[in-house]
């Protein structure tokens, strides 16, 4: 399933510390996909990547490919950061129910028109010179 | 700290207003942190009545990463001239801290290793590097490769709550912000209190926008405090022959989480507050209808209305109506954050929670002057971490 990639002109605001627990996800950035890890063991989804199942304990995974769809759970607009996140501010910020049940943290994709609580979203993947990270915006 | 053997009473207790305590003069600081607590330290001891030998255990909160100290809490033992066998350590851990501090030099009472505990620390948020303690907190409250790169700050996570609350039951932001000013009103009669001037529902509104739907008004300011607790056995404290209160009960409880999980589940539930209440209440052999008076951790406007509805005051969604009919004020059915709280009496986080439990030994002693909540006898004390993942609740009470 493919998600769409949109490049941005600015670095990440902190460099992101990869190791084989979540270098996959990270990779599957790169080529359009937002993976979530799937415990073998007793099915649960975790995002993000854990070394083992915080239900059973186990530490054998699966990836599964995310819709990227989902609905705004709740929303803030933050106005005030340290000098290494300033480009960010003011930012629009979400917390976002996946369609695969899984809740998560992101930025609203700048200049994507308002989301409010309750719409539908889509996950998008951005393009930035140190690498990809992730925002949501509207489904239109 | 269990509470089924050694009963622990507070007997001392001493803390500086809440505010800017230090105002460089020139480029030189008017005051340093050591010389401060040391003054506050003096002061409790002296209310306790007892020698500076008697103390046997001291509990530092953890100094912010601003402080230039380090080591704080073992460089203070010299300040102090203390020589003990029971515990010297720093704790800390986010809002809990203060919560924290008390637990364990409490905890050194009952075991029997200390005769007398202090719980004690000094927060100066003004002198240091505001953009160093921003960055600090947004990394202790989001996972910093996949929540904390957003530059999420602590206040944030309490402004998805609101805005979360404000969709689900209709309330609007003047409804929340009514928090701000039943605190500043109550702060007015507060001498610890960083915001003594009242204020209303416009100048608050008014305000600019920090972390929407909150404004500057609703959240917390920088703050300085300074404040030191004397801890000792009931029986000691008997003793002593001066007025004393006890820790009747104790709970704790997190829920797994970190800030929110990974499965939807309800932001705005809070339900290690009610855990920990419970468990509190249970131990005191009391019911939330016993408690006279609550003092609950809450940073931002929304905190206070949704750990009311937690802890079990009020339903789901009826918290802000509460509110609105005064049912939290000194006088209501259910007095909440009678020192002015976190928006009026101020907020040094590391020490919020040792300041709270100083109002509830004021209020139980008589002491709150025109902030007194009549015929007081059990208070209720909460601190959190997190988005309330988890909760330290104390109830103190007056001895029988």
């Amino acid at each position: 399933m493919s998600i769409e990639i949109r490049t941005l002109g600015l670095k990440r605001p902190l460099p992101v510390q990869m190791t084989p627990v979540s270098k996959p996800f990270w990779d599957g950035l790169a080529r359009g996909q937002f993976l979530l890890a799937r415990c073998q063991q007793c099915e649960r989804l975790c995002f993000p990547p854990r070394a083992m199942c915080p239900d059973c304990y186990a530490q054998d995974f699966c990836w599964q490919d995310a819709s990227g769809n989902g609905v705004v759970y709740s929303m803030t607009r933050i106005q005030t950061s340290p000098p290494v996140y300033d480009f960010l501010t003011p930012t629009s910020l979400a917390v976002i129910d996946l369609d695969e049940n899984v809740r998560l943290l992101t930025r609203v994709l700048p200049g994507d028109r308002a989301l409010t609580i309750g719409d539908r979203c889509r996950l998008v993947i951005t393009s930035h010179p140190d690498g990809y990270f992730y925002a949501v915006a509207s489904t239109d | 700290m269990p509470t089924d053997n050694r009963r622990v009473a507070i007997v001392g207790a001493h803390a500086l207003p809440i505010g800017i305590h230090s105002r460089p003069v020139g480029n030189e600081p008017t005051s340093l942190e050591h010389e401060s607590l040391a003054l506050v330290a003096k002061a409790a001891i002296d209310e306790a009545g007892i020698d500076h030998k008697d103390i046997d255990a001291a509990i530092f909160t953890q100094n912010p990463p601003t402080t230039r100290q380090l080591g704080f809490g073992t460089f203070m033992m010299a300040q102090l001239g203390l020589r003990c066998s029971g515990l010297v350590t720093e704790v800390g851990q986010l809002g809990l801290t203060g919560g924290v501090a008390f637990d364990v030099a409490g905890s050194q009472v009952q075991l029997g290793q200390a005769q007398f505990a202090l719980a004690l620390g000094i927060v100066r948020q003004s002198t240091g590097d505001p953009a160093m303690a921003l960055d600090f907190g947004i990394r202790a409250v989001g996972d910093v490769n996949f929540q904390a790169a957003f530059g999420i700050p602590p206040i944030g996570w309490y402004a998805l709550d609101c805005a979360r609350y404000m969709h689900e039951h209709g309330a609007s932001r003047a409804d929340i912000a009514q928090v701000t000013v039943k605190s500043r009103d109550i702060a007015a009669h507060n001498p610890l209190a960083q915001f003594p001037r009242r204020t209303t529902i416009d100048e608050v509104l008014a305000q600019r926008p920090i972390v929407e739907p909150l404004g500057l008004y609703e959240v917390p300011a920088r703050a300085d405090g300074a404040i030191c607790l004397v801890l000792c056995a009931e029986e000691t404290a008997r003793e002593l022959n001066r007025p004393y209160v006890v820790v009747e009960g104790r709970g704790f409880y997190h829920e797994g989480y970190h800030q929110i999980a990974d499965r939807p589940h309800d932001m705005t539930a809070f339900p290690s507050a009610r855990y920990a209440t419970d468990a509190a209440l249970a131990s005191a052999g009391l019911d939330l209808s016993n408690i006279d008076c609550f003092e609950l951790y809450a940073p931002c406007t929304i905190t206070e209305i949704l750990v009311t509805e937690a802890i079990g005051l009020f339903a789901k969604g009826e918290g802000y109506r509460a509110l609105a009919a005064g049912d939290t004020g000194i006088a209501g059915r259910h007095p909440v954050n009678t020192s002015g709280g976190c928006l009026g009496r101020g907020h040094p986080p590391q020490l919020t929670g040792l300041y709270g439990l100083l109002e509830l030994r004021d209020q139980l002693l008589g002491r709150a002057g025109k902030r007194q909540v009549a015929n007081m006898q059990h208070g209720l004390h909460t601190c959190e971490l997190g988005n309330y993942n988890a909760t330290l609740a104390h109830i103190i009470g007056l001895p029988q």
